[in-house]
């Protein structure tokens, strides 16, 4: 039986689809096909027990996924599934694309820039129209850094820091 | 109704004199602004604004692709966090 340190959110059950017991699902993947990947998913139980659903048919809608479940023959058993997170185990996660991370890996770590001037921590990473949108601790103030190639220089993943482009206006509250 | 073509694109001038400034002396550097309702010429390709969204200042570095579109349509003025907290496979 798999413990929840052990999973890996990949999609929340939206609402049910239909009478026939599909569920519309928002994938927390980069790729939208994921569930076609994959045989089955958990769900957490009430006292966190992960429950096993087998995955019989997946298809995209947008970015949705609609997903039919051996376990979930009807639209009441799909009810039943609305909000729940979907989980899969750690071991099943693909590698993060080429030139990117993650972005559990990515928060807490070290953000410098590269001139050693400023130094904060990254707290969360936004996902906004334009592209990526680092959110970094700086001493008691929020500093916001555009997550592309220009800004963000290097990532180690072994010395868990992030370095930065010092450009003036980012980091200080000049105009 | 859209804007009168023989008007041309709306740019806040101001916002404009300050990235040919910047061109001029061939530096960069995250140019403030309120201006949500510019435009984004082919100019500003390359530069990164700090755009209001009623809130905060949210960075937005202009790419090709986001010419002709607003300065504002870049910084949500409500924030939809889509990524979930904990482990999954979201990159960036």
């Amino acid at each position: 039986m798999k413990e929840e340190q052990e999973l890996c959110q990949i999609g929340r059950v939206l609402r049910p689809h239909g009478i026939r017991g599909e569920v519309k699902v928002q994938v927390f993947s980069d790729r939208s096909d994921r569930f076609g990947m994959l045989d089955h998913v958990y769900v957490l139980n009430g006292e966190n027990t992960p429950r096993k659903l087998k995955i019989l048919s997946a298809r995209n809608q947008g970015a949705l996924a609609l997903l039919t479940f051996a376990e979930v023959s009807d639209r009441d058993a799909a009810e039943a599934l609305k909000g729940q997170t979907l989980f899969i185990e750690d071991d099943q996660m693909l590698p993060a694309p080429e030139g990117k991370h993650y972005i559990h890996e990515l928060i807490g770590m070290e953000v410098r820039t590269d001139g050693g001037r400023f130094s904060g921590t990254l707290t969360d990473v936004l996902a906004l129209p334009a592209h990526n949108v680092y959110v970094v601790e700086v001493g008691d103030r929020e500093v916001l850094i555009p997550a592309v190639p220009e800004f963000i220089l290097s990532v180690d993943t072994e010395k868990r820091r992030v370095t930065v482009r010092e450009m003036p206006g980012l980091f200080d509250e000049e105009e | 109704m859209a804007r009168s073509l023989k008007k041309g694109p709306y740019i806040d001038q101001k916002l404009l004199m300050k990235v040919e400034a910047l061109r001029t002396i061939n530096q960069k550097k995250v140019i403030k602004t309120w201006a949500r309702n510019t435009t984004i010429p082919p100019e500003f390709v390359g530069y990164t604004f700090a755009v209001h969204n009623g809130n905060k200042f949210i960075p937005v570095y202009v790419q090709e692709n986001m010419v002709g579109h607003k300065l504002g349509e870049f910084a949500p003025t409500r924030i939809f966090r889509s990524h979930p907290g904990g482990k999954s496979e979201r990159s960036s």
